[in-house]
């Protein structure tokens, strides 16, 4: 029976896996709407969406109703993701990029490490329900703060509204940004080959590390040379490795040691430590 | 502050409803400005060229006479004669005075330069009838152009970062706060707890699908 147990936990985590590994090479199509739309539509509507449906992720009736909506939140919130990087990168000249990457690594890996330290308190003492209910305060914080503060930082699309502004005030219709052009000039062939065959040739590619390499520079879109980086702790974020580890911790601290569900959580800020510890060596290695 | 305000949600919002009253941008102040943002080079290249990347030796063959970038106009005859494109033309009538949207189709004969129309506006060059186009490529004013994200102030940039920080954190710590409640939902809703992990698996699955449905819908719309 343990073993069947441990077959089947086994295999979740390997399919977990797989999952990330192959949502970090999809994230890269997401960019070709940005000129027109820019990321700041994205954010926001996507985010209010996954605010929203905690609602009935937590009052979920039947188990079905559950997992249904959990996919489907994981589902909306994976453009707020995938552009993120990219507007990090918007903002930093290539030589400093590398900097600010690995700051905003810190805070994808603090993601998975307080899930349990904040959850287990809040399962401990109300129920499974009330995990839900600080995804959703917490979400929907952030949705707030940045529905007033979050301004644009796609360049082409800023240049875009300012032409499209200077054609409404000067009624000038030959004004264009070169955003424009490129996407009047790219055909449907080359549409498609972006962001279908690119991605697939290079899923066959190993190991992980240079997998994410090419994942930061498919987000950027260009010289992925000129980025060059590779940030530990965004590595170990996207690894499945993360996870499987993760799910260790019950069993070791809970039925090995007795920790109750919120001291377990407090056992995962040793992950966020690492992290932080990785970061100053990190910044000099750079220099 | 209002620089801040005017480019978020919020500001579109207040912008849209206030009908661009409130948070203006400085072209929408001084409808002057466009010239600023006008780029002559890159309109140049693309009244002669038809794109904006540089190609190796601007001034050209013998067939064409030599041009010059940023308000030089040429004659059949080959003399150049200087012309500062910001005070020659008289503002309001150029606007009337555009040339047909399909000036690159106009016939190969050589246009003589009477007619203003066969030059490019904002850099002076004459547009090439094959495959030149008459454009005026708005970019930024210069190096340091402060709506560049790149030309931002650190403060704003910092805190940029830290919003897009907090956002990351928020999803991604939809994910595992999920995973303290499993043995939770395993006893009400009578599964075992590896079904209940599923909650987790699932939603990062669809972290994995989305983007995978996200870039067709994306495309179509372009």
């Amino acid at each position: 029976m343990q073993l069947v147990r441990w077959c089947g936990l086994q295999c979740q985590r390997v399919s977990h896996r797989l999952k990330i590994k192959s949502r970090c090479l999809r994230v890269a199509r997401l960019t070709a709407i940005v000129p027109q739309i820019g990321r700041n539509p994205i954010y926001i509507s996507t985010l209010l969406v996954f605010v929203l449906f905690q609602i009935p992720t937590a009052l979920a009736v039947n188990f079905g109703m559950l997992l249904a909506f959990r996919f489907l939140t994981g589902f909306i919130g994976s453009p707020c993701l995938a552009t993120g990087g990219a507007s990090i990168a918007d903002m930093y000249i290539p030589r400093k990029r590398a900097y600010a990457i690995s700051i905003w690594g810190i805070s994808a890996v603090c993601g998975p490490v307080m899930g349990p330290l904040v959850g287990g308190f809040a399962a401990e003492a109300k129920g499974w329900t009330w995990t839900i209910w600080e995804l959703m305060w917490l979400s929907g914080f952030c949705f707030v703060f940045l529905f007033f503060f979050l301004p644009e930082t796609s360049s082409t699309n800023i240049l875009y509204r300012r032409t499209r502004r200077l054609r409404k005030v000067t009624r000038n219709q030959k004004l264009k940004c070169e955003p424009e052009l490129m996407g009047e000039s790219m055909t449907g062939k080359d549409i498609v080959m972006m962001t279908l065959v690119r991605p697939i040739t290079l899923n066959f590619l190993e190991p992980m590390v240079f997998l994410l390499n090419l994942y930061i520079a498919l987000i950027y879109g260009k010289d992925w040379r000129s980025y060059g980086m590779i940030d530990p702790t965004l590595t170990l974020t996207s690894s499945g490795l993360l996870y499987i580890w993760f799910e260790s911790f019950p069993i070791v601290f809970t039925e090995i040691y007795g920790f109750s569900l919120g001291l377990e959580g407090l056992a995962f800020i040793g992950i966020l430590v690492g992290a932080f510890v990785t970061i100053p060596p990190y910044f000099l290695w750079r220099k | 502050m209002a620089d801040l305000i005017r480019d978020t949600a919020f500001g579109h919002l207040v912008r849209i409803l206030s009908k661009n009253k409130y948070l203006q941008y400085q072209e929408e102040k001084d409808p002057e400005l466009w010239k600023k943002y006008v780029d002559e080079e890159k309109s140049g290249r693309m009244a002669h060229h038809g794109t904006v990347e540089a190609h190796g030796d601007d001034s050209d063959t013998e067939e064409r006479p030599v041009y010059g970038i940023g308000g030089v106009r040429t004659r059949e005859d080959g003399t150049t004669e200087p012309i500062n494109p910001q005070t020659s033309k008289p503002e309001d009538s150029d606007l009337e005075k555009e040339s047909p949207e399909d000036s690159e189709h106009s016939s190969p004969t050589r246009v003589d330069e009477s007619e203003p129309a066969t030059y490019n506006e904002a850099s002076g060059v004459k547009i090439d009838p094959e495959k030149g186009r008459d454009l005026n490529i708005v970019d930024w004013w210069g190096p340091k152009d402060p709506e560049n994200p790149l030309n931002w102030s650190t403060g704003k940039k910092f805190f940029v970062t830290f919003e897009i920080c907090l956002l990351t954190f928020s999803v991604y710590i939809g994910s595992a706060i999920y995973s303290a409640g499993v043995m939770d939902v395993s006893r009400v809703f009578k599964v075992s707890e590896v079904a209940a992990l599923l909650g987790l698996t699932l939603f990062v699955g669809g972290y994995a699908v989305g983007p995978m449905v996200w870039a067709p819908m994306s495309e179509s719309k372009s």
